[in-house]
């Protein structure tokens, strides 16, 4: 079994010989391959080479785009500055107005984010249908907020209820345009990344109000493009749970702070689950033993429709014997 | 009558984050003779209710930004009369506060200067990408009893540490609290690099704050 078609079997709850192992490797990837974060968030040729050669090193079932929530925002004309080594960051947001004056669909395909494409439709040259190739991408709110500034968008959420609607309205059509490049260049997968979906900033009812019909348009679109879709919230976001499960996509990528097989009782079979092992403690500082335990604790219980994976993109100098005790784990 | 009317009144409306119709009750209740501690003390007990509440999650981030912006406004009318007025409000110390170097999300920090303000304390905001030096230099300067230090990115938290360990250097490490907060941060990352406090949200740091500072009134350090 190729890890693309377990992946594919574990979103649809089929059987699969052993449990999917699909770390979100980015930021550890470019430092394993001695390259740049920065370098590789501007050159396609540097992010293909670090996920190839992340892939050669550990050989997991999907390997995923880097991270960068700033792309899309560059796209659209935010400032971003990055120093060495590390990742860009937005330093200059747009206001509403900025958003409104042309067609986002097209924008948010220019400046960096062809790196991205690009990146996907090497790893799909070098790796065809044997690993699952995702193409990671910010959702309609995490863009939105990224674009103008997530105090901004907490203050509109408030006071410009139209303004916010119209704002995602845009940026939703934009998500789509880009994750159907994203599919054209090669794609298997995309991650919609909503990291600010999390409770605390959306609520339930600004949740099922405005982001659920967005992302329920996003999934759609993503399924009419043969693409598996993978939604990522981090953080806490049980309480939002209940309504993420309706968003149509084919697996739910969460953080650590939620538990499971509660979120496995929530959710039950309408998405798969994919997650959650701790980034912030475990992987980079835990020792291999304690990722083994951790590994056997998160996959027994869960059965089908489960992908291990990161709770978030893993840090950088997560240790080496760490990401295969993870992967080696999951496979004994 | 009207003074307790307006003053309920002013409640509500900053925990409705009515920012222009909360400085128009202020300003009638100045206007009114009334003692700008007790308006002080009115935007007290809204924060805290609304602190509750967010703790709770029964409201959001967005509801808690609205009610400081209303605040904010409130205080821009109501801190020169305090001042004017020689009138004493609460005291409780002074705080410094900042997003370490590297990195510009300052929701965080704001909604924790804002509370720390409506709890009492005199908040000292450095804003955003603030080097360690900085922190220390603020503290001596304003003879803060904490340092609050925000970070939302796992590349920047290291910068906490920095902080840490510019007072150990300059031998300033007793002198301040260190209070550290963010997306990425926990209780086990602020024992790691040394410092004196974790919370999780913007209300937690209020209640550490306060903690602190108790604690070092009775070990006769502030």
């Amino acid at each position: 079994m190729t890890g693309l078609e377990r992946i594919r079997r574990a979103v649809l709850f089929e059987r699969v010989d052993h449990t999917p192992v699909a770390p979100l490797l980015g930021a550890h990837a470019a430092a394993l391959a001695g390259l740049g974060h920065d370098r590789a968030c501007r050159d396609a040729g540097v992010q293909a080479e670090a996920l190839l050669h992340a892939v050669e090193a550990y050989e997991p079932d999907a390997i995923f785009t880097l991270m960068d929530l700033s792309a899309e925002p560059e796209a659209l004309g935010a400032g971003v500055a990055s120093e060495e080594g590390q990742p860009p960051v937005v330093v200059r947001h747009l206001t509403r107005e900025d958003l409104e004056t042309e067609r986002l669909e097209q924008r948010i395909l220019t400046s960096r984010v062809p790196v991205f494409i690009e990146t996907v439709s090497r790893l799909r040259a070098a790796l065809g249908d044997s690993v699952c190739i995702g193409a990671l991408i910010s959702g309609p709110l995490t863009a939105t907020a990224n674009a103008v500034g997530i105090a901004d968008l907490a203050r509109m959420l408030r006071r410009d209820r139209e303004g916010i609607t119209g704002l995602l309205d845009r940026l939703t059509d934009a998500c789509v345009a880009l994750q159907k490049s994203h599919a054209e260049a090669g794609a298997h997968a995309v991650v919609i990344l909503e990291p600010v979906a999390t409770t605390a900033i959306l609520g339930p009812a600004d949740l099922e109000a405005l982001l659920l019909p967005r992302l329920q348009a996003v999934t759609e679109a993503a399924r009419r493009l043969g693409l598996i879709s993978i939604l990522h919230v981090c953080g806490d976001c049980r309480r939002s749970l209940p309504l993420l499960a309706r968003a149509g996509a084919h697996a739910l990528s969460l953080d650590s702070p939620v538990e499971m097989t509660s979120a496995r009782e929530i959710v039950g079979t309408r998405s798969a689950l994919m997650g959650n092992l701790d980034v912030l403690r475990l992987l980079p500082y835990g020792r291999p033993e304690e990722v083994r335990r951790a590994v056997r604790d998160l996959i027994a219980p869960m059965q089908r429709g489960f992908i291990l994976s990161s709770g978030c993109e893993l840090p950088e100098q997560t240790p080496r014997a760490n990401v295969a005790e993870m992967i080696a784990a999951a496979r004994r | 009558m009207n003074r307790e009317k307006f003053l309920r009144q002013l409640e509500e409306a900053i925990e409705a984050g009515e920012e222009e119709k909360a400085p128009r009750l202020a300003r009638r209740l100045l206007d009114l003779g009334v003692d700008p501690a007790e308006i002080t003390d009115a935007l007290s007990r809204a924060m805290s209710r609304l602190g509750e509440e967010f703790h709770r999650l029964d409201i959001f981030v967005p509801d808690l930004l609205i009610a400081a912006d209303a605040f904010e406004a409130v205080m821009q009318i109501v801190a020169p009369a305090l001042l004017e007025s020689g009138s004493r409000a609460e005291d409780k110390g002074a705080v410094v506060i900042g997003v370490v170097e590297g990195d510009i999300h300052s929701l965080g920090k704001d909604l924790v200067r804002v509370m720390l303000a409506a709890d009492g304390f005199h908040v000292h905001d450095l804003g955003r990408d603030v080097k360690a030096g900085r922190f220390l230099e603020a503290a001596r300067e304003h003879d803060a009893a904490i340092i609050a230090l925000s970070s939302l990115m796992t590349t920047t938290m290291g910068q906490m540490k920095e902080v840490v360990d510019l007072l150990a250097r300059e031998g300033m490490r007793d002198h301040y609290k260190v209070i550290v907060g963010g997306a990425p941060i926990t209780q086990q990352f602020a024992d790691a690099i040394g410092a004196d406090g974790y919370a999780e949200d913007a209300p937690g740091a209020v209640a550490l704050a306060n903690r602190l500072v108790a604690a070092g009134r009775r070990s006769g350090n502030s």
